[in-house]
């Protein structure tokens, strides 16, 4: 089936992960099965050590499971590895990680830049996109900063535009407001409430903020590894 | 960007960079003036050693140099020097003749050399009129006159203006045998050729030894010893199968062997310079890949590709190598510079191959510069490699967990 007519762009099937510390065996997942659909606002919540930044990270190919099956944007991705793994998250999914995670030495405009060089983007379409998100993510005038010369805010917003630029079908945000202050957690969620309904991009959010929990319009809940529960809610 | 990024990474923590590109620096500095000293140390020597007797380049009848007689010789060595003085970069030549002999004097005796030189063309090839050190050199005019070394004077007990006989057998079979009167003496400090020696002018020789104007060497000067092995080859398409035209290297075989061991020897110092240097270098590349395993871990989930990581470690290696080697060959140059002029004199002259050399002297050449240049950067690549491969293999998700 072509990809642009795949309603479910996020597909795991059973899927098991184990991890071994020492002699202890720890499984951080059993038996989940979840299914996302394009342009939902999903949050994975639960108590920490449920699994939901394994879950996260298994979605998104930086992990594999030990059993089961993971489809994304209906292309099995448990099944690839190296620079196919690598081209194909750089084309697929955005990032939004609960510490930022911009990369130090370039700045707000290079680092937004940063997957459309890697995917060969041409320059005036660099230009004519990183103009845009700034303004989308309120952050023109800034783009010649260093990370390091942003406050928390200012930097998640960088991240976020980052992740969106590329135009991926999925962004992975795990606990993005986990490192701010609830003013600045609720300014970001607003904002990407409303690049969800522009683009129309899938979000998936790992978090313990009460917050995202109440304004995703899913919310799934872990426990022990497994999916505890799985409510959608009309807005 | 991979080359902005690398770019920025090294001066990203200026000290550290500072530090491991003073390093390698610093070494290439030394390297350069180590490889200037050998060259220029070796070069001196070789200059030294064939400006005292040897010359560049030698000719003798064939087998002579393997079997040294009275017999073999060179008819018509001026006409051999002429030909030789064809050559390209041939400055001078000089004959010579050596036959052996007992010297007497009063109730002393000694067994010596006798050389055969022409003072016109002798100095114009070798140095020994300045090792004269009381008495005078010979001149074109004297006949039956000899100098001596200081070792022969002391043993017979002679002086300047006293008389030695000398007696050997001549080429034409008949005893040879004469006084000759001492008008030099030679010094011969440091060295075995000249110690056991006695010249007297080549017409003197001549006729003392019945030879009927031939000659048993001629010694051959050029613009460098560099030239030497060229030059050889030429003149010996030149002069024929009659002859041997050999390069310094095979007429002091032994003493060349002997060089050659010891530059190798010099190897060692450029090996432990080498792993000294790879090492600072590793230290610091393993340092930047543990302070950055999460930014390795990022850019990983962001994308990129393993290949990229190991690219942009590999090239911050390298870039701060190259800033380093810009700085370390300038120091070099310069370093080199100073002691190709002015050199660092020895306490006491060291004797080395039967001739004393008083100056380490430097000579700047292009290995001075591509051989330092290549071993730090080759050896800051390749002890790049495997952390930058580790980097590469990092786990996004264990990278950004761990830090």
């Amino acid at each position: 089936m072509p990809e642009d007519v795949i309603k479910e762009v996020i597909k795991v099937e059973d899927i098991q992960r184990c991890y071994i510390t020492g002699d202890v065996e720890v499984h951080a997942l059993s038996g989940v099965s979840l299914s996302i659909e394009r342009g939902e606002f999903t949050a994975v919540a639960g108590p920490s050590g449920s699994g939901k930044t394994t879950l996260l990270n298994i979605i998104s190919g930086l992990d594999s499971p030990d059993e089961g099956l993971v489809m994304l944007a209906g292309k099995p991705i448990s099944r690839m590895g190296g620079n196919e793994l690598s081209d194909f998250r750089r084309d697929h999914i955005g990032f939004v990680f609960q510490s930022f995670n911009l990369i130090p030495v370039l700045s707000v405009r290079e680092n937004i830049e940063y997957i459309m060089l890697l995917q060969g983007v041409s320059k005036d379409e660099r230009a004519r996109r990183v103009s845009d998100i700034l303004e989308d993510v309120g952050l023109e005038g800034m783009e010649g900063r260093l990370p390091m010369q942003l406050s928390g805010g200012q930097q998640q917003r960088v991240a976020v535009a980052r992740a969106m630029v590329s135009r991926p079908e999925i962004i992975l945000a795990d606990e993005p407001t986990a490192n701010l202050d609830s003013a600045t957690g609720a300014g970001l969620l607003d904002m990407m409430h409303a690049l969800n309904e522009k683009h129309g991009m899938t979000f998936v959010f790992s978090t313990h903020d009460d917050m995202i929990k109440e304004r995703a319009r899913r919310l799934v809940t872990l426990k022990d590894g497994q999916i505890h529960s799985d409510i959608r809610r009309e807005q | 960007m991979l080359l902005k990024m690398a770019y920025r990474n090294v001066f990203r923590h200026r000290r550290r960079s500072l530090l491991t590109g003073l390093m390698m620096a610093g070494g290439c500095a030394l390297f350069a003036m180590f490889i200037g000293i050998v060259a220029g140390s070796y070069g001196n020597l070789i200059s030294i050693f064939t400006r005292d007797h040897t010359g560049h380049v030698q000719v003798h009848a064939r087998g002579y140099l393997q079997r040294p007689t009275i017999y073999k010789k060179i008819e018509d060595p001026y006409a051999v020097g002429k030909k030789a003085l064809s050559l390209r970069h041939a400055l001078a030549f000089a004959p010579r003749t050596h036959v052996p002999a007992l010297a007497f004097a009063g109730t002393k005796t000694t067994g010596l050399t006798v050389t055969g030189i022409d003072p016109g063309l002798e100095p114009g090839v070798t140095g020994i009129r300045n090792r004269v050190k009381t008495g005078r050199f010979l001149t074109k005019a004297d006949f039956e006159t000899v100098l001596i070394s200081d070792r022969i004077a002391r043993v017979l007990k002679v002086g300047i203006g006293e008389e030695l006989a000398l007696i050997s057998q001549a080429a034409d079979g008949s005893i040879a045998n004469g006084l000759f009167r001492v008008v030099g003496i030679v010094n011969s400090d440091g060295s075995g050729y000249h110690s056991s020696r006695l010249y007297m002018p080549i017409g003197t020789a001549d006729q003392f030894f019945a030879l009927d104007g031939g000659a048993h060497e001629i010694a051959i000067m050029l613009t460098s010893h560099e030239k030497a092995r060229k030059a050889a080859t030429q003149l010996q398409g030149l002069l024929g199968e009659e002859f041997e035209a050999d390069p310094w290297q095979v007429v002091e075989s032994e003493f060349y062997t002997a060089m050659q061991a010891d530059i190798k020897g010099n190897y060692v110092t450029i090996i432990v310079f080498t792993i000294i240097i790879a090492l600072g270098v590793l230290n610091t590349v393993l340092m930047v890949i543990l302070e950055r395993t999460r930014e390795f871990g990022v850019m990983k989930a962001l994308g990129t590709r393993p290949g990229d990581i190991m690219k942009l470690i590999v090239i911050e290696t390298c870039m701060l190598a190259l800033m380093s080697l810009v700085v370390g060959n300038t120091g070099g140059l310069l370093a080199n510079w100073a002691l190709s002029i002015h050199g660092i004199t020895y306490p006491t002259p060291l004797e080395y191959g039967g001739v004393l050399f008083e100056k380490l002297l430097s000579k700047i050449t292009l290995k001075t510069i591509w051989f330092p240049s290549v071993v730090i950067l080759v050896s800051a690549l390749i002890v790049s490699i495997p952390p930058a491969l580790r980097a590469a293999r990092i786990s996004p998700t264990r990278a950004m967990r761990d830090i």
